[in-house]
């Protein structure tokens, strides 16, 4: 069992209008692990991603069902804030989404939100963010030029540095080098063994061979529902279900 | 017998191309002779003096201060609720029946007859509001008349904005509001800024409304305060081109020319804020 | 914990705000009602001081109290139906011109130039209808004025040109570029194609575009009252287009200046404009359910 459950799913389903997407979903996640979500597409991967920051909230017609615990503490709990949650579990998608602004501001658009942070405190949080993302040195010159100039592997791993600014304490990365080339991918696969030192990290990696790299744990899903959970040397060598097997192998999806 | 596929093809095109041009060249010519007609009117005398001897000598300095009085009270009065309103609609508004109710209270308010505004302006603000014929009475039965042009284009500006900034912002820890201030607007102010001139365009150019509300016939000074009455433009045109007799054809034309100066510059500032800022986006 | 709480008064000032712009959004109703409230508030009057057989009648001589409001109906219905014949065809032929045939830098070219038709003050196409049209069709006509019906018309017809051909073209942009390769890979021609597919396709936006450009023709004033002549008779005949005619509209904006304020005919003159604001809602409420019916269905899940 994991040493400390940082985030627990007890039987989480979610629902587009009545079409049903995940389907009582149990699953603990640990800390200072990275937990790799696999499974063929259309398993609701991005879903439950999404979930555990409540971005479903924004579905126009989502539902959900189940309790999704932070710490021991259900996220839908009226006394929750949405916008604090959010900087507690930080997310990277798969397409880079750079807000039209600068580097620096895209790098500093989380902590500005917040009051009473000064612009020296900014200074070295965009710094330092933008160096565990490994982006820094290919950067540093242009902070106040528009992140949308960067090339695409620059653009992700400055969407990664904006969420690290944020401090969070889970990162949640959706199919986060589906679109970069091999260098990019292996320096942000770098930054994120660097990172789960002191982070959750849940990622919907682009291919299994990217989730037996990094996941120290892995989850298949599969048509939404949780097949199969375990270590990522448990799941890779001996899956207890036919089906993992058949999906790592390669046999569908 | 029947007619080969492509002749019809070209007899339809030429047609229609035909149509098109013929859309177009009334324009040109209209232009093109209000210019030559009425450039001999200009002079500086004619825009910065009072008129004189019942409209017949002198400028039309009231009428064009007059104008651009209107023209900003209808900004003042329209820009915070139409702009409020777009982003409404577009950022907050849920898909339900008062959403639908306000949508169509815009489409209604859009089609309603500018004489129309005018007598609600009059039975409202003139009288019910003892505001009386004045600038605030006429720029503000403007403003409503122009809500409307400003909220849908508030809309639409800020609609083609990338839905992904808003989820971006959202998983920032950014509220709607922050998302809309930091992002969003910024991004959609080209679009609302052309939106704001052309509605502004009408308003300035605008007879009806104003007649009741504050438009006056002949007032050869400037006005003292908002709630002073004053001539206009579009107005002004409308005397003397059709209440006072013996008027001087090429004052006529004079005024029309500075009336669609006036308008087209809006119309050209648009455009170019238009164009200027999509040559420049970034997504 | 270590990232500070968003602080309480973010939230306050969040809650603040977005009540202010929900009460912007809400306005817009708030002023469809007050313009209708103070139409019907200066108009009941009228209603119960003028009988109806005198508003119903065929006769508009308010100096003898005669408050016949059929002719001044009768003129717009005129007025606006000859200047959709007219406009409906010239703008949906520009619009398939703009829209499906012209190279891009002709579309380039005629976008502006519609706009600036529709920035055109109505007062100045009046004018223009003075000067130049009016000459003219008493040249081409041989009526005693150029003053009529007819003018009015034609004026009115192009005033309502950029509403139809903005909305026309937005329905053939709508319909989807599948239905036209769909036709070419069948062998039609462009104009088959035209014809046959995208036309039928773009039928209730071009509905749309007929309703409002009806509503624009219906609710001109300074033009129609500048050229149309102004004479309150009943418009039948043949030559009905060839005398002149008087609106709604432009019967307000000529007499509402010279009436006493409290008069009866002040109060009638309400009546005309409430008549006027029926009829366009419930054009735009027609125009609009065209609109809403062809937005239903679909919908995004997630709003990414």
């Amino acid at each position: 069992m994991p040493p400390t459950a940082k985030i627990v799913l007890e039987d989480v389903s979610f629902y587009y209008g009545q079409e049903p997407a995940l389907q009582h979903v149990s699953l603990e996640i640990a800390d200072k692990e990275i937990l790799a979500i696999i499974g063929p597409g259309m398993s609701a991967k991005s879903t439950l991603l999404r979930i555990l920051n409540r971005l479903s909230d924004l579905a126009t017609e989502g539902r959900l069902e189940g309790r999704v615990l932070l710490d021991g503490k259900d996220i839908h709990d009226p006394d929750v804030s949405v916008t604090q949650l959010r900087t507690r579990v930080g997310v990277v998608f798969a397409v880079p989404v750079p807000l039209p602004l600068s580097i620096w501001d895209n790098v500093a658009y989380g902590p500005q939100l917040r009051r009473g942070v000064s612009k020296s405190e900014l200074d070295s949080l965009v710094e330092k963010s933008l160096r565990a993302a490994a982006v820094w040195d290919e950067v540093e010159d242009r902070l106040h030029e528009p992140a949308m100039a960067l090339s695409g592997g620059q653009q992700q791993r400055v969407c990664l540095a904006r969420v690290l600014a944020l401090e969070p304490e889970v990162i949640l990365l959706d199919e986060p080098c589906s679109g970069l080339d091999p260098i990019s991918t292996m320096k942000v696969e770098e930054a994120l063994l660097t990172l789960k030192k002191d982070h959750c990290i849940v990622i919907v990696p682009h291919n299994v061979q990217q989730a037996s790299r990094i996941g120290d744990r892995v989850a298949f899903l599969m048509g939404g529902e949780l097949v199969e959970h375990g270590s990522a040397e448990q799941v890779f060598t001996k899956p207890r279900d036919s089906r993992t097997d058949d999906y790592i192998t390669g046999r569908f999806g | 017998m029947r007619v080969p596929r492509y002749t019809t093809q070209k007899v339809a095109f030429g047609i229609i191309t035909a149509a098109a041009v013929g859309v177009v060249i009334p324009l040109v010519l209209v232009i093109a002779y209000i210019v030559v007609q009425g450039i001999g009117a200009i002079s500086w005398e004619f825009i910065s003096a009072m008129p004189r001897s019942g409209m017949r000598e002198g400028g039309i300095l009231p009428a064009l201060v007059g104008t651009i009085w209107l023209t900003i009270g209808t900004a003042v009065t329209s820009i915070p609720f139409g702009v409020g309103a777009g982003i409404y609609l577009s950022e907050y508004a849920a898909d339900n029946s008062l959403t639908r109710t306000i949508r169509l209270a815009i489409i209604n308010l859009a089609g309603v007859p500018s004489v129309v505004y005018g007598l609600f302006g009059l039975g409202l603000f003139v009288i019910f509001l003892r505001f009386g014929m004045s600038i605030v009475a006429g720029s503000l039965t403007l403003g409503i008349m122009t809500l409307p042009v400003i909220i849908s284009t508030t809309e639409q500006a800020l609609a083609s904005v990338p839905q992904s900034f808003r989820i971006v912002n959202a998983s920032l820890g950014g509220t709607t509001w922050q998302g809309i201030r930091k992002v969003t607007l910024r991004q959609a102010l080209p679009g609302i800024i052309t939106g704001v001139i052309l509605g502004l365009e009408r308003a300035a150019g605008e007879t009806a409304p104003i007649l009741f509300t504050v438009a006056a016939f002949y007032l050869p000074r400037l006005p003292h305060s908002a709630l002073d009455q004053t001539m206009a433009l579009p107005y002004h045109l409308f005397v003397i081109s059709t209440q006072v007799p013996g008027m001087p054809i090429q004052i006529q034309y004079g005024t029309a020319l500075v009336l669609m100066v006036f308008v087209l510059t809006m119309n050209l500032l648009a455009t170019l804020i238009r164009r200027y800022f999509r040559r420049r986006r970034q997504w | 914990m270590q990232i500070p709480a968003v602080p309480k008064d973010v939230d306050w000032r969040e809650f603040f705000i977005e009540q202010l712009i929900r009460l912007m959004g809400v306005s817009a109703i708030a002023f469809v009602l007050l313009i209708f409230l103070f139409l019907v508030r200066e108009g009941v009057p009228a209603l119960l001081e003028v009988p109806l057989s005198n508003l119903l009648g065929q006769r508009w001589y308010p100096t003898f109290e005669i408050y016949g409001l059929v002719p001044l109906i009768l003129g717009s219905l005129l007025v606006t139906v000859g200047a959709i014949a007219i406009s409906l065809p010239l703008g949906l032929a520009t619009a398939i011109f703009i829209g499906e045939i012209a190279p891009e830098w002709v579309r380039e070219i005629l976008k502006p130039a519609i706009e600036i038709i529709a920035g055109i003050p109505s007062v100045v196409i009046g004018f223009i209808g003075i000067q130049i049209v009016s000459p003219l069709v008493r040249e081409f006509s041989g009526a005693p004025t150029g003053l009529t019906a007819l003018t009015g018309v034609l004026l009115l017809s192009y005033m309502a040109l950029p509403t139809i051909i903005s909305i026309a073209e937005d329905a053939l942009d709508a319909v989807p570029d599948s239905y036209r390769h769909a036709a070419y890979a069948l062998s039609a021609t462009k104009w088959q194609t035209i014809w046959r597919v995208v036309l039928p396709a773009a039928r209730p936006g071009i509905i749309t575009a007929v309703m409002l450009g009806v509503g624009r023709a219906i609710g001109e004033t300074m033009t129609v009252m500048m050229v149309a002549g102004n004479a309150a008779r009943m418009p039948l005949g043949f030559d009905a287009f060839l005398r002149p005619v008087r609106t709604m509209t432009a019967t307000i904006a000529a007499e509402m200046g010279e009436v006493a304020r409290g008069s009866t005919h002040y109060h009638v003159l309400f009546v005309v404009g409430l008549a006027l604001f029926v009829l366009t809602f419930v054009i735009n409420l027609a125009a609009a359910l065209t609109i809403f019916r062809e937005k239903r269905g679909g919908g995004g899940r997630f709003l990414a």
